[in-house]
């Protein structure tokens, strides 16, 4: 899977030369870690699947070929880092917020969310998040398969996140911030008298709601 | 892909290829083992050496590809059937990322769920038709139950009504028998009093012809006194014929009130026979807490109507209950 000592060959923020540098020494490099999105969409093929297995902390343990491709990384390089790496910052942070309460409550979630890779470009998934069970049965860490989203579905989904976002942006603590993002996505939906789940499915499903 | 084009491609072999080779196979035997007792976490690790090694590359790429959807397709179905059973019904089986034989399945599952949700809908019009049904069925056997009520409590007064009319009734009939009683009486004196007339009449008619006899003796000194016996004679005729005429209608009058007094009779009885039918009624309306021996142990019409209405709501109540 990719040669993990190989010169990282991506454009990095800052347009500062990589010259020798390996995805190891990048990694370390904390202006190098603020990744600039380049606004450049990378397409996501339908029929192929995002798959990535964390821990109960959050960090990869697993990530199949198609995500280490997708976000312009090198699989070893992946291994034990948060899966945060790739969070765009265009995701509110309420939504990852709702993620985690319900997949700490034992229950799937989907939601779309727009991963930023290390090169700058994006891509958007339709992710399904659930719980890892051990052969006992018991919670060992989290699983998400990512699917191509529908355009339909972003066109409905991107103005909430917008909105969203702004509603966080009067936070200057992150915890504040997701919980403002939280509250807005929850008069939205009371006033649709929908739940996240209905909103979610109802975006999928294409129903005019 | 197959393993046999791992034989090494270069005539002389590094001397650790083997190694390498031999690490890669005791993974792939630790995750199919895994993968066959069920773990479904288990995935296919780097092994170190293998970078320069395309074929196992894509191997490993390949054995975990088909792990991952296996654990897609696990977990698209189990999402999907408890959203079922927790009534999520938007929530469906996503048939990205699944081909061949898993898009079958899926594709199967996704039209199960599909009629899965049609009984589920027809069981709640079901449920919606069977409450209105209850709510109708209320409805009108409330209105009964109403009319019954207002029916019995008009019946119930009528009773009464009808139950002091009876006593009044039989007590004129025997007021009225007494009467024609006396009017018998009153005749049977009058036709007495007739025949002494009648046998008044008679002596004085011999009398009379005795007088005229005397007369006619006394030659024309008698002559004004037979005018006089002969018209005593006259009157006492008349009395007889005028006797004979008022015992007739005496007789008459007896024959009537003797009819009189049994219709009246009759009609006593009859009325006397109908009090305890109207008591009957009374107690088929009101129940027999009052009446009789059998007292407490029938119902009445307004009691049964209640009991009806209870039962009813009972029976309603487990109706909506389901």
């Amino acid at each position: 899977m990719g040669s993990g000592g190989a010169p990282f060959p991506l454009r990095i923020a800052g347009g500062r030369p990589i010259g020798n540098a390996t995805l190891n020494s990048i990694m370390e490099d904390p202006v190098l870690l603020a990744t600039t999105p380049t606004g450049v969409e990378r397409p996501f093929p339908t029929g192929e699947l995002i798959v990535t297995k964390t821990d109960l902390q959050g960090r990869i343990t697993y990530a199949n070929d198609v995500f280490c491709r997708m976000s312009a990384y090198d699989e070893a390089d992946m291994i034990g880092r948060p899966h945060s790496i790739v969070r765009h910052p265009e995701m509110p942070r309420g939504v990852f917020s709702l993620l985690w309460s319900t997949i700490a409550a034992g229950e799937e979630i989907f939601a779309y969310v727009v991963n930023l890779a290390s090169d700058g470009a994006h891509y958007w998934v339709f992710a399904h998040v659930t719980p890892r069970l051990d052969s006992s049965g018991r919670l060992v860490g989290y699983h998400s398969n990512r699917r191509p989203p529908q355009r339909e579905a972003l066109a409905r989904v991107q103005p909430v996140y917008r909105a969203m976002r702004e509603a966080e942006s009067r936070y200057s603590k992150a915890t504040e911030a997701a919980a403002a993002g939280v509250a807005y996505l929850e008069s939205l939906l009371g006033d649709a008298g929908m739940t996240y789940d209905e909103w979610v499915w109802a975006v999928t499903n294409g129903d005019r709601s | 892909m197959s393993l046999l084009t791992l034989r090494p491609r270069k005539q002389t072999a590094r001397p650790d290829e083997t190694a390498v080779l031999r690490a890669v196979i005791a993974e792939l035997g630790r995750v199919a083992d895994g993968a066959m007792h069920g773990d479904t976490e288990v995935r296919v690790d780097h092994v170190p050496g293998t970078e320069d090694m395309p074929d196992v590359i894509a191997l490993r790429r390949a054995l975990n590809g088909t792990l991952d959807r296996t654990d897609a397709f696990a977990r698209e179905v189990t999402g999907a059937l408890t959203a079922i059973g927790e009534g999520r019904l938007h929530r469906k089986v996503l048939l990205d990322g699944l081909e061949g034989g898993y898009r079958r399945f899926a594709d199967d599952i996704n039209v199960a769920r599909e009629s899965m949700i049609e009984s589920e809908h027809r069981a709640v019009e079901a449920e919606r038709t069977r409450l209105e049904l209850a709510s109708q069925f209320e409805a009108s056997v409330m209105q009964v139950a109403e009319q019954v009520a207002a029916a019995t409590v008009e019946l119930s007064a009528t009773a009464e009504n009808l139950s002091s009319n009876t006593d009044s009734a039989v007590e004129l009939a025997g007021a009225a028998s007494s009467t024609v009683g006396q009017l018998d009486e009153a005749s049977r004196t009058i036709e007495s009093v007739v025949a002494l007339i009648a046998s008044v009449a008679h002596q004085t008619k011999l009398l009379a012809l005795n007088a005229q006899i005397e007369a006619a003796r006394a030659g024309a000194a008698g002559k004004g006194f037979e005018v006089v016996a002969a018209e005593v004679k006259t009157l006492a005729e008349t009395t007889a014929q005028s006797s004979a005429d008022i015992t007739t209608t005496v007789q008459h009058m007896i024959d009537m009130s003797g009819r009189s007094s049994d219709a009246m009779r009759s009609v006593e009885v009859m009325v006397r026979d109908m009090s305890p039918m109207v008591d009957d009624v009374r107690a088929a309306v009101d129940g027999n807490g009052a009446y009789g021996e059998r007292a407490g142990d029938l119902h009445g019409l307004a009691q049964m109507a209640e009991l009806l209405r209870t039962e009813v709501d009972t029976f309603l109540t487990a109706l909506r209950r389901g």
